[in-house]
């Protein structure tokens, strides 16, 4: 395998642990203020074991984001990272089932487009 | 019903913008602190070795703080919002960063990457004007626990 197919594949892995961890975080944040309105109770955060696997995948998606950049040029793997944005918004919709919407999806495009364009420059 | 809907829902817009304001004035100083921690470490080094410098940095330590704040903040902005109204308003903060580094490093920045930011700063106007929050309903709302059970 060349480094760069390599390099892609880390970023790959990595935005797909950085979707669900966010996707598990939300879940977390749903599960500890279901009783408490707007307010997350800090103590009751760590008995949810989805916070805890949601931190996880952000640790796991750290050590996979810095070997990728040791074996990639920032201009490849920004715009590939960028694909976290549309993968949270697809987990999102079938996952938590979120009303992403036209509008959202165009925000959501435009905001790929624009970390492309920072990528290349 | 959650406590939640009973508050007025500009309220809680707000709180969910008050929210993403802090976040992404958290990632900044996160990235800031970062890059001036790491570019103090000698380039010659291995990686066991740029640990051993990074850790005793002051830089690093207010990364690393932020970060544990950055945590609990967003755990307060998913419980308000949508996952997906959220997360890509994040983005603000490519625009924050290299304001930053403009005035703090004097980078250069490209036409191209202007190009990028006004995109970017365009997509997070397009998703502000979406609600900030799906309405589930009753039925929905009552489904909630056992998807999470299921997830676990």
């Amino acid at each position: 395998m060349s480094v760069r197919l390599l390099g892609i594949t880390c970023v790959l892995i990595a935005v797909f642990f950085e979707a669900f961890g966010q996707l598990a975080l939300k879940r977390g944040a749903e599960s500890a203020s279901s009783q408490g309105g707007g307010l997350v109770q800090v103590g009751r955060l760590w008995r949810h074991r989805i916070v805890i696997m949601g931190i996880g995948c952000f640790a796991v998606e750290a050590i996979l984001w810095t070997m990728a950049l040791r074996l990639l040029d920032v201009s490849v793997a920004f715009p590939a990272g960028s694909l976290c944005f549309v993968f949270v918004a697809l987990l999102a919709q079938f996952y938590l089932h979120e009303q992403v919407g036209r509008q959202r999806w165009i925000g959501v495009g435009l905001i790929l487009g624009g970390v492309m364009l920072i990528g290349m420059s | 019903m959650s406590v939640s809907s009973k508050v007025s829902p500009c309220y809680e817009r707000r709180m969910v913008w008050l929210g993403l304001m802090l976040a992404i004035a958290m990632d900044t100083f996160v990235q800031l602190c970062w890059k001036v921690a790491v570019e103090r470490i000698p380039d010659t080094i291995g990686l066991w070795e740029s640990a051993y410098h990074i850790l005793p940095d002051p830089f690093f330590q207010i990364a690393l703080l932020l970060f544990i704040l950055q945590f609990f903040n967003w755990m307060m902005v998913l419980t308000r919002a949508d996952l997906s109204y959220v997360q890509p308003i994040t983005a603000l903060s490519y625009l924050t960063v290299t304001g930053a580094s403009i005035m703090l490093f004097h980078e250069q920045v490209s036409l191209l990457r202007v190009a990028g930011l006004a995109m970017i700063l365009l997509g997070v106007w397009f998703i502000s004007q979406t609600d900030h929050r799906t309405d589930y309903g009753f039925q929905a709302e009552d489904d909630e626990p056992v998807r999470t059970e299921a997830l676990l």
